[in-house]
């Protein structure tokens, strides 16, 4: 028959056994749980922010790198702008020229283009001048017949029809 | 025939060495030492810091919500106490627990629990120093007014003394509520002409659940609480 | 005779210590139903408040454990046997 403690008593060896076995787990948990669970989370806490703080700068350095990219690709649209503005304006300056020129030329040909109908209207009025001076030569001869001096009747009749010539038909 | 009368008793006495009466729940304890050493041991072997496995989760866990827990209730300075109340809490719990497997709770015994009433004892009243130092804590007790010196001293000794009537009650009614069904289902059994206590089957299971594991539970969570709650009272976190 | 009358009266004795048993159901009901209204304003604060009440009920169920305690103690234990 094995021998009972009473439902409530006080046993001191069991309680000082009892305070050293808490001890003991308590050594045993602090050491294989908590301190090595801690560790492992330390540890797992200092790479994640390690890793953070390299993905930032990561990104600094991309952000660094977009801008440069940024600012050449403006630099190469404003060159590209003023080439365009340079071209236009070359363009520009080449069609005045090319106008002016043209325009000249045409000048040029009106002004010839006159002269010879001048020198052709001179051309025809003097061998207008020649035949109707002939005409009223022989009309005047036929006329008045031997009476008059040829010579001064040419003079009279020719300055007539330059008269006449200048002022009146050909105006016309 | 079956039991002819309840006898509800402490501990046996497993063996005695030099006159040094072994009482069971001192064997119980470093069974459930050994186990609760064997489970740290098993789930916190082979960690690794990227890849945890399903025991390496359960491991922190335990240290994150025990860590969590006393800084909430005691403050961030006190945080060097949760291995402490990690200790209490499991070795409780599975002091508790052990009667699944038919042998006598652990903290049925009074002096298991209250040896740790005395550790919270001490505790409280180191605390109590450290914040105060010798002479604040000595005057502590005269306040508010000298007349209350015997009442303080009462007040301090009674917190002990509840937390471990506390529990060794609650798991030790269940000891005796448990035997007594089991006795009274065995006359009935035996009233009715059965050789075989039938009725012993699966009904005192059910006790079983309530007592075992929830008071068991319900038992530690409380002792471990009251424990951070007076030691994080008499220790606070600085202003 | 005398230890019939002494257990007689720790049986007793024991019955009556089981009255503190009603203190503290009235106190924990009433601080479980506060904790419940505490929780329905304010359901984001369950966790401190479940925790706070447990810790709570497990002081005013001081004195009644104390009753049970000594009603076990003159069942099982009984010191006044002893003395005969």
């Amino acid at each position: 028959m094995p021998e009972f403690y009473s439902f409530l008593s006080i046993d001191y060896g069991t309680i000082v056994l009892v305070l050293i076995n808490t001890f003991i787990l308590f050594l045993a948990i602090k050491h294989f749980l908590f301190g090595r669970v801690n560790k492992m989370l330390e540890e797992r806490q200092a790479d994640v922010t390690g890793t953070y703080s390299e993905a930032n700068k990561t990104m600094e350095q991309a952000k660094e790198l977009e801008s440069n990219y940024n600012s050449l690709l403006s630099n190469a649209k404003d060159e590209s702008a003023e080439i365009v503005k340079n071209a236009t304006k070359k363009a520009q300056l080449r069609s005045d020229e090319i106008i002016t020129d043209a325009k000249a030329e045409a000048s040029n040909l009106i002004s010839n283009a006159n002269a010879d109908i001048e020198h052709e209207k001179q051309k025809a009025m003097s061998s207008m001048k020649d035949e109707i001076s002939g005409i009223a030569m022989m009309m005047a001869e036929k006329i008045i017949q031997k009476e008059i001096n040829e010579k001064d009747h040419e003079a009279l009749i020719n300055d007539f029809i330059e008269n006449v010539g200048d002022d009146v038909w050909q105006q016309k | 025939m079956g039991l002819k009368e309840v006898n509800v008793t402490g501990p046996k006495v497993s063996f005695e060495i030099f006159g040094l009466k072994i009482s069971e729940t001192v064997i119980l304890s470093w069974i459930v030492m050994a186990l609760i050493i064997g489970i740290i041991l098993f789930l916190t072997h082979n960690m690794s810091k990227t890849n945890p496995g399903k025991k390496q989760v359960v491991a922190e866990w335990i240290v994150t919500t025990f860590n969590k827990l006393v800084k909430d209730s005691m403050g961030e300075r006190n945080i060097g106490y949760a291995p402490y109340m990690t200790t209490v809490f499991m070795f409780s719990i599975f002091g508790s627990l052990i009667s699944l497997l038919g042998l006598r709770p652990l903290t049925g015994d009074f002096n298991a629990t209250f040896s740790w009433a005395l550790i919270t004892f001490v505790m409280i009243q180191v605390a109590k120093i450290k914040n105060d130092g010798v002479l604040g804590y000595l005057k502590g007790f005269t306040e508010p007014i000298k007349l209350l010196t015997p009442l303080n001293i009462i007040s301090e000794v009674a917190k002990p003394v509840s937390m471990s009537f506390r529990h060794f009650g609650n798991i030790a009614s269940g000891i005796v509520i448990t035997q007594l069904v089991y006795f009274a289902l065995t006359s009935l059994s035996s009233a009715i002409g059965l050789d075989f206590p039938l009725f012993t089957i699966a009904i005192p299971s059910v006790l079983s659940i309530y007592f075992d594991l929830f008071c068991g539970f319900m038992q530690a969570f409380i002792f471990v609480m009251l424990t951070m709650a007076y030691v994080g009272s008499a220790y606070p976190e600085e202003n | 005779m005398e230890k019939a009358i002494v257990l007689a009266a720790s049986a007793i004795g024991a019955g009556l210590a089981a009255i503190a048993g009603i203190g503290p159901g009235i106190g924990e009901g009433y601080a479980v139903g506060k904790a419940c209204e505490a929780i329905g304003r304010q359901p984001e604060c369950s966790g401190p408040v479940t925790r706070t009440m447990l810790v709570g009920c497990a002081i005013a169920e001081s004195t009644g454990i104390y009753g049970l305690v000594i009603a076990l103690l003159l069942m099982f234990a009984n010191p006044f046997i002893g003395k005969l």
